[in-house]
Formats: C-alpha cells, sequence, structure tokens
C-alpha cells in the first residue's frame, strides 16, 4: 500500500449550516422480544461524516439499515433529504452502502461489480464507461479491473465496494463497520482515507463502528448507541473531553472512575469527598445537591505526577506506583492512592524522560478542569 | 486436529466393500464385450453388441422415449421445484412448515406404492379425459411428481447458503425487485439449479417402477425394455445397452459433484 | 426485511410455490387418497372397482378373509419385515466400517472415495440388480465359486435376494452416515481414551452419540425402501420369495383386485410414515447427504 495520492484535495471545514440530510424522530424498531432502536431521534447535516459508535447490538447498524430502506420502523418518522422515506423504496433512494462482508457480487468482476448501480439505472455505456473508470481510479483499483471478488484481498475488496457505492453519486453514504475485517495497520490507513474521500466528494458519510479510535479520528460529530438509545451526541472532543454518563466515558478511552460524595457546592466549584481525598470539581451544568453520591472521571494522560510534597490539599493524593509500562510513545502507571486505584499515562518527551520507579511514591493532582462529574 | 490414517483391517473390509458394491457393474460392463451368445462363459471380445444396438428399432425407439421422458419431466420439473424452492426459502407464508415434510414424502415412500397410486390415478379420469390415457405424458406427469423434491431440496440449500447481504446490496445499488432476480438472486442460484437438473435427468433416466406402470403401448422406456428382456434370458446387446445407461449415470454423477463443489 | 405472516408475501408465494405445490397436490397427495378409499371398497367379478364399503381387504391383509384363517398375506408382511430389518442389520456391518474409513482417509482421496459411493448410488437399480443374476448364475464367477463351496440352492432364492438388498442399498446407509462421521470430534474420544476407557467404551460413549443422527437416517433410508422393494426380489427371489412390493404388484397386475392391492399399499405407506416421524425426530436434520 502507497501513502494517499496528492491527487486527493487538502482539508476542507464542511458547511455544517447547511440542511438536513437525516432528520429522524422517534424511530422505534422491534424484533419479537428485543427493542433494537427505542425512540430515537437525530439530525444529521449535509456533508457531514457522522458515526455512530457502540457495543454489538446497540441498534446502529438497524438505524443504518432503516436510512437505506432495508428496514422498516415500527412507529416514528425518518425525513431523508427533506422527503418523508416511509415510502421511499431502497432501490430508489439516493443512498448507497459498503456493507460489511462487502456483500460484493461473486459472478461477477470488478468492473461489473462497479458499474452495476448505473447499469440498474440503464445509463448509456459511454457514461458507465466514463465514470466506473474515474471512480476506478479515484480508489485505486484500475489494475483488479477484470478479477472476482475470490481473488482478491480483504483490503481490496473493501475498495471495490467502496467505489461501487460512491460511483453512483449518492446524497448519503452509509458505511456498515467496512473496515471491520481488516488488519490494524491497513485499517489506521484506510481512515484517513475515507477521511479524505468524505471531504472531496463532500457528501453525507454515516458511519457504523464499534471502534472508538475509528469514530474519534474520522468524524464531525459522534451518536454513541446503548440498547437501542443515543446517549450521548457530540463533536468527538466533547464526548472525550465532557462525556455526560458513566457508560459514555468507559467506552471511549481509558479512563479513571473515583467514587464520591459532594460535600459542598459554592460559588461555582464543588466539594467532593472521596476514599482518595477532597477534590475540587469546576460547576458543571448540573445543579448538584449536597450529600448525593457523584463518580469522578479522568483521562489518565490528565493526571499530574510529581515528586512528593505535603498531602492535604484539595486535588493532591500521596499514591504509591504499583506497576510500570513502558509502550514507546508513552508510559503507563498504575497506581493506589488512599486505597482508590487509578491509572496515569505520561508521553515520553524529553523533560520527564526518566519517570518513576515502582515503589516510589508521588504526588498525584488532578486538575480542577480535567475532572468530569457524573451523578448517575 | 489429526485424524489417524485407516488401519490394515479397517482398509481390507472397506476394499471388499467396495469389490461388493462394483461386482454386478463391472460383470455388467464387461460381458458387453463377451462374445458368446449365450450363457455365462466367455468366448472372447467383441464390440459386435454396441453395434447391434444401431440396427435394434426396439432399443433406438426405446432410447429416444427415454431421452423424451428424461427431457421433458426434467425440465418441468426444474421449472416448479426451483420456483418452490424460492418461495419456499424468501417468503413467510401460512403452512410453511409442511413444505418439508410434503417434499419428503416421495423420497420415502416406495416407488412401487407411488406407481400404483398414480395408475389408479390414471384410470379412474381417462375415461374423461383422454389425456390421462397411459403413454408418455402420463409417464412425463409421473416422473416429475418424483422429480420435484429434489429440485427443491438441492436448489433450497444453495440457496440457503447466500449472502442475504448480496440481494440487499442491489437492491441498494438501485434495482428494482425484477432486476434484483434477474442480475443477482438468479446467477447465483444457477450452478444449484444446474446441478438439481441433473440430479433429475438422472432419476428419470433410472426409473423403473413407477415407469412400468404409467407406461401404455409405444411408451417403453430402456429400463422396461431391460426388465422385459432380462426377464426372457440376459443377452449380451442388453448388457451393452445398460453398460451405455451406467456411463451416463457416471458422467451425470461426477458432474453434479463437480457443480456442487464449484458451489462452496 | 420480511415480516412474518406479511398477506401481500402470502399472495407472491402463492404465484411462486403455488404450481410446484398444485402438482404435488394433485399427483402425490390426491393418488394417496384414492389409494386409502379404494382400499375400504371391494373388486367386481371382472377387476372392476365395486363402490361398496368394506374392511375385507384389511381382514384379508391380517389373515381372517372370508376363506377363513390363511397365513399367506400376514407371512409376507412378516417377511418382507424380516428382509428389511436383515438389509439394514447387513447394511450397518459393511458401511460402518465404509463410512469411517472415508473419513480417515486424507483430504484428495476423501472425495474420490466419496465418488466410489455416490456413483452407485445413482446408477440404475435395475441394472444392477440383474447383474446378479449372472454373477450368482450356477454358472457364473461367484455362482461356481458357492457352487464348490457347496451352497446350491442360492438362486433364485431369500439370499439371493439380500445380497442384492445389501448390495443396492448400501449407498444409502454410507452416504448420511457419512455426512455425520465426518463431523466426529475426535478429540472427545481422545480424551476419553486419555481417561482409561476401554475401546468399546469410547466408542459407545464419546463415537455413538455423535454419529447417531447419521446411523437413525442410514437405517432408516435402507430399511423403508428395502421391505417395498418390487425390482430386487422379482429377479432374484423366485416364486418363494415373495414380498409387499411384489404382492402389491401382482394385485396390480396378474390379480386385477386393486382394493386389495390398495390395502396393501396403505399398509406400506404406514410403515412409512411411522419410518419418517422416527427419522424427523432422531435425525433433526434432512437432505444434507443429498
Amino acid at each position: 500500500m502507497t501513502a494517499p495520492t496528492p491527487t486527493l484535495e487538502k482539508y476542507v471545514a464542511p458547511p455544517l449550516s447547511g440542511g438536513f440530510s437525516i432528520e429522524a424522530d422517534q424511530l422505534t424498531r422491534r424484533f419479537g422480544e428485543v427493542t433494537a432502536l427505542d425512540r430515537v431521534s437525530v439530525r444529521i447535516h449535509e456533508g457531514e461524516f457522522f458515526s455512530l459508535l457502540g457495543p454489538s447490538g446497540c441498534g446502529k447498524t438497524t438505524l443504518l439499515r432503516m436510512i437505506g430502506g432495508l428496514e422498516m420502523p415500527d412507529s416514528g418518522r425518518l425525513i431523508l433529504l427533506g422527503r418523508d422515506a416511509a415510502d421511499w423504496p431502497a432501490h430508489q433512494r439516493p443512498v448507497n452502502t459498503v456493507f460489511q462482508s462487502y456483500a460484493l457480487f461473486p459472478h461477477l468482476n470488478v468492473v461489473d461489480n462497479v458499474a452495476f448501480g448505473l447499469r440498474m439505472k440503464r445509463l448509456p455505456e459511454s457514461e458507465i464507461h466514463r465514470r466506473v473508470q474515474g471512480v476506478m481510479e479515484m480508489t485505486r483499483i484500475r489494475e483488479l479491473e477484470r478479477r472476482f471478488p475470490a481473488e482478491l484481498s480483504g483490503g481490496q475488496k473493501q475498495r471495490v465496494a467502496l467505489a461501487r457505492a460512491v460511483v453512483n453519486e449518492p446524497k448519503v453514504l452509509l458505511l456498515d463497520e467496512p473496515l471491520g475485517a481488516l488488519d490494524l495497520k491497513l485499517r489506521k490507513q484506510l481512515q484517513i482515507e475515507l477521511h479524505q474521500l468524505q471531504r472531496r466528494l463532500g457528501i453525507t458519510f454515516i458511519y457504523v463502528t464499534h471502534d472508538q479510535d475509528e469514530a474519534l479520528v474520522m468524524s464531525d460529530r459522534i451518536a454513541v448507541m446503548n440498547e437501542g438509545r443515543i446517549v450521548q451526541l457530540d463533536t468527538p472532543a466533547q464526548l472525550y473531553e465532557r462525556p455526560r454518563t458513566r457508560f459514555v466515558a468507559e467506552f471511549l478511552g481509558a479512563c479513571n472512575l473515583i467514587e464520591g460524595e459532594i460535600v459542598e457546592a459554592a460559588s461555582g466549584q464543588i466539594k467532593v469527598r472521596s476514599a482518595a481525598g477532597m477534590f475540587m470539581v469546576a460547576m458543571g451544568s448540573i445543579a448538584p445537591d449536597i450529600r448525593s453520591k457523584v463518580t469522578l472521571v479522568i483521562r489518565p494522560e490528565r493526571i499530574v505526577l510529581s515528586a512528593l510534597t505535603q498531602s492535604g490539599q484539595p486535588n493532591r493524593v500521596s499514591a504509591e506506583i504499583n506497576d510500570v509500562i513502558y509502550s514507546g510513545a508513552e508510559t503507563r502507571y498504575s497506581l493506589c492512592g488512599g486505597a482508590v486505584p487509578f491509572h496515569c499515562c505520561l508521553i515520553n518527551s524529553s523533560a520527564v524522560r526518566d519517570g518513576f520507579a515502582v515503589g516510589e511514591s508521588v504526588s498525584a493532582y488532578f486538575p480542577p478542569e480535567s475532572l468530569i462529574l457524573l451523578n448517575d | 486436529m489429526a485424524v489417524n490414517r485407516p488401519s490394515l483391517r479397517l482398509s481390507l473390509w472397506s476394499a471388499l466393500a467396495y469389490l461388493f458394491l462394483y461386482a454386478p457393474i463391472a460383470v455388467v460392463v464387461i460381458y458387453s464385450f463377451n462374445a458368446a451368445r449365450f450363457g455365462a462363459a466367455w468366448n472372447g471380445f467383441t464390440t459386435h453388441w454396441y453395434a447391434a444396438i444401431w440396427d435394434n428399432p426396439q432399443a433406438l425407439s426405446a432410447a429416444r422415449n427415454t431421452l423424451l421422458l428424461a427431457g421433458c419431466s426434467t425440465l418441468i420439473s426444474t421449472l416448479l421445484g426451483t420456483a418452490l424452492a424460492y418461495g419456499w426459502t424468501r417468503f413467510h407464508f401460512p403452512g410453511r412448515r409442511w413444505i418439508s415434510g410434503l417434499l419428503h414424502i416421495p423420497i420415502f415412500i416406495p416407488d412401487i406404492v407411488l406407481a400404483v397410486a398414480l395408475l389408479l390415478l390414471y384410470s379412474l379420469v381417462s375415461p374423461w379425459l383422454r389425456f390421462f390415457e397411459l403413454g408418455l405424458p402420463t409417464m412425463v406427469l409421473a416422473h416429475v411428481t418424483f422429480q420435484i423434491p429434489f429440485v427443491a431440496i438441492v436448489v433450497r440449500a444453495r440457496l440457503a447458503g447466500l449472502d442475504p447481504a448480496l440481494e440487499e446490496a442491489a437492491r441498494d445499488l438501485g434495482a428494482s425487485g425484477r432486476q434484483k432476480f434477474r442480475h443477482v438472486t438468479l446467477p447465483l442460484m444457477m450452478p444449484g439449479i444446474l446441478a438439481a437438473a441433473m440430479l433429475a435427468f438422472t432419476l428419470s433416466l433410472d426409473d423403473f417402477v413407477v415407469s412400468f406402470f404409467t407406461s401404455g403401448p409405444g411408451s417403453t422406456t430402456l429400463p422396461i425394455l431391460i426388465y422385459s428382456s432380462v426377464k426372457r434370458g440376459i443377452t449380451p446387446d442388453i448388457n451393452a445397452l445398460s453398460t451405455l445407461i451406467i456411463l451416463a449415470s457416471i458422467l451425470g454423477t461426477v458432474s453434479v459433484m463437480l457443480l456442487q463443489r464449484k458451489n462452496r | 426485511m420480511t415480516d412474518p405472516g406479511n398477506s401481500r408475501q402470502t399472495v407472491r408465494a402463492a404465484f411462486v410455490c403455488g404450481p410446484g405445490l398444485i402438482w404435488l397436490l394433485v399427483f402425490l397427495l390426491v393418488p394417496m387418497l384414492l389409494i386409502l378409499s379404494v382400499s375400504f371398497i371391494s373388486r367386481g367379478a371382472y377387476g372392476e372397482l365395486e363402490w361398496t364399503v368394506t374392511l375385507e381387504n384389511y381382514r384379508r391383509l391380517i389373515g381372517f378373509g372370508a376363506l377363513g384363517f390363511d397365513p399367506l398375506y400376514p407371512q409376507i408382511l412378516l417377511r418382507s419385515l424380516a428382509l428389511g430389518a436383515t438389509t439394514a442389520f447387513l447394511c450397518l456391518l459393511m458401511g460402518m466400517p465404509l463410512a469411517f474409513f472415508i473419513a480417515r482417509l486424507p483430504g484428495r482421496f476423501r472425495a474420490a472415495a466419496l465418488l466410489l459411493v455416490v456413483i452407485p448410488f445413482w446408477t440404475s437399480l435395475l441394472i444392477r440388480t440383474y447383474a446378479w443374476q449372472i454373477l450368482l448364475a450356477p454358472e457364473g464367477w461367484f455362482g461356481s465359486i458357492l457352487r464348490h463351496l457347496g451352497m446350491t440352492e442360492l438362486y433364485p432364492g431369500t439370499l439371493a435376494v439380500l445380497i442384492g438388498m445389501v448390495c443396492d442399498f448400501l449407498p444409502f446407509f454410507v452416504l448420511p452416515l457419512y455426512a455425520s462421521v465426518e463431523k466426529i470430534n475426535w478429540s472427545l474420544a481422545e480424551a476419553a481414551m486419555d481417561l482409561g476407557a476401554s475401546q468399546w467404551n469410547v466408542f459407545r460413549h464419546a463415537i455413538l452419540p455423535q454419529i447417531s443422527p447419521g446411523l437413525t437416517a442410514g437405517l432408516i433410508l435402507v430399511f423403508l425402501p428395502a421391505t417395498g422393494q418390487f425390482v430386487i426380489p422379482d429377479l432374484l427371489g423366485g416364486a418363494k420369495t415373495v414380498l409387499l412390493g411384489n404382492a402389491i404388484q401382482q394385485q396390480f397386475g396378474q390379480s386385477r383386485d386393486w382394493p386389495f392391492g390398495a390395502a396393501m399399499a396403505v399398509a406400506a405407506l404406514a410403515l412409512v410414515i411411522a419410518g419418517m416421524w422416527l427419522f424427523y425426530r432422531k435425525s433433526g436434520q434432512k437432505g444434507e447427504w443429498l
């Protein structure tokens, strides 16, 4: 595999102020006893790279299939490109899908697979040829033209599946875990390519994945789903920095959870007592009650370690290092402070090259602005 | 997981079983080249009996009937059985779960029961409908009846093995229901349909019992001819004829196996 | 994509499945029902059907006809069952090692060995049966060996029928059994051997449960058609070995007593239905050996 081609244009910020591609209102779908989608409402902008992120069975694929027309809601309304999708059959929607299994037609070669959608629309062969060649150029599968799907590698199949969908110039492209079957290195490379392709085409991408890294890297916005509902919809940065529930905090990236109790709330600050000590937290949008049980969340890389100073100050915990794992770019520490175990992660810049050793006592500082208060 | 190679005892016993299976086939083939007109004694090699088939109007007419019967019945049963398999796998409808049982009846019942039952039907209806007077048409009806289940089961196995995402992809790419069937589903079913048609053809070619009871004057097939000849005493030209039929069966079986392998 | 019980689907299914189903209804179920009804009527003086209801045919079948006790037909029934069961047992004896043999061959030989079982399966039973006439005839190779061994009364007779049956139906037994043997998890057997189980106990507790669906399917697939066979006893059995199949043929042929023949066909059908029920209950899966 080569580096991204220079033909792809530079990053262009998407115009999020435009209309909506998708307006879903209270979509519900049941399969027997199981509720796959539970009153899901969401609006997706035109030209947005939108990800549906969640564990398997959370309803993300059902929502995607509903947008593609392969699944119908039991109740609720779906507006697709300003039109009610209820009586809009799948094969007429300007929406195309890249399937998880790629679903390449085994009896057709690569060119015929890519041309399939255009042939179904009965376009003139000359135009089909022009568009197919263009897309195959863009996805770099020209040399595979005459091969059959059984003769392709996973990465090649993925590109063909993408070309086959994109050649139809859909208004919305649906991607159902398209990189799931590939190895890590190829996945990373294709993530970048997909992102660039979306910027270049300027169409809406709706991307289903259970891989948080993938969603964070590519998306403009992410809807985190669990048990048939959207639990939080935000930009990647917001989701990572300000998760609103424990589920979101734990699902996206590593985090430390510290149980505690509110003891004071005044002048924009909340004081929380925990087994590890006192913490001051910036007051968010929620108005907490005194004595209510809360959970504090902090990302491992936000904790600041330093040589032991005097303890007793808020947001500062005396801790002992239990384990050190060196992993190249960073070093991860397992610590224990006041019987509360937590993890910490330091970038291996030259400044802290020496780091700390197992058994060493350190002072861990939890910056108030990095602490997230969850009351669930 | 390494499985032990078969032991010597097992191999010898199996060789014996194969010998037992192929002894009758071998004897027919060998005797078809026997120069002796009567009896079991070997009297030298000849291909005379194969040439004799071409001068035997009875054998030629039986061969014509057999091929006509097998061709017509295979065509009809492949169409009906394929459609049945398609509807059976693709649609939900009341009574769907009974189809499997219905299809297994002709596979399980002794040929003779189906044969006499059809004979009874034909003889009760033919006074009103001349079409049902015994002859090639009634034999075609009978053969299609025992072929349909085999066709449906083989095609269904193929359909059930297809990735449902393929048809969804066709819809997603703008194919109407008809286009989807024409350009995706049907081509993907084709290996299964071909294998099923081969099986149906072989079944018809080999059938004796049902043909025997549902045939009329002038609609003698090769198996019926062989049976009546055997009743009078086995002759070398019958062995030659049988050898050709065996050859056709082997070719049919091997090509079905190859098709099935391609299916996977 | 598909909702169960959708009425539009029912309509489409009717168009697609309809022709095939109607065909089976008209040429399979209706004839069976006709056989059932005719088995309850009587025969006219010239062999024509006389539509008066009677149980006479069944009474005759179990030996208590109008002329008093006659064991002929109960004997035929029992002989058919016994021959079917013996055939199944002999196929088990011969076919079980064969199935294990094929399963233990290295990959490339396995397909060929299996093909060698499938070819007779699809080769005319009539031809394979009459070939035994040549083999077993007193002046034939096999026959003369047997004569030297002192077995003179072999053909035609019950033993000849049995030989023909086992040869003809062996593939019916081996194919479904092989489908099960192929899937055996041998590590279970190894574990049992590790734990010190005897060979018999390993087979009984680690192997047999795994192959029992295929075994049942194979035994039933031999027993049922063997019991109703007509060609094999007709060509190899002679006058002494009349089985159910021949008896039915006789009634619909020379004797022209269709109602009585129908009663015998119903008996054969009842047997099959019992067998099919067993087959479904025991083997669970169907048709995969095809």
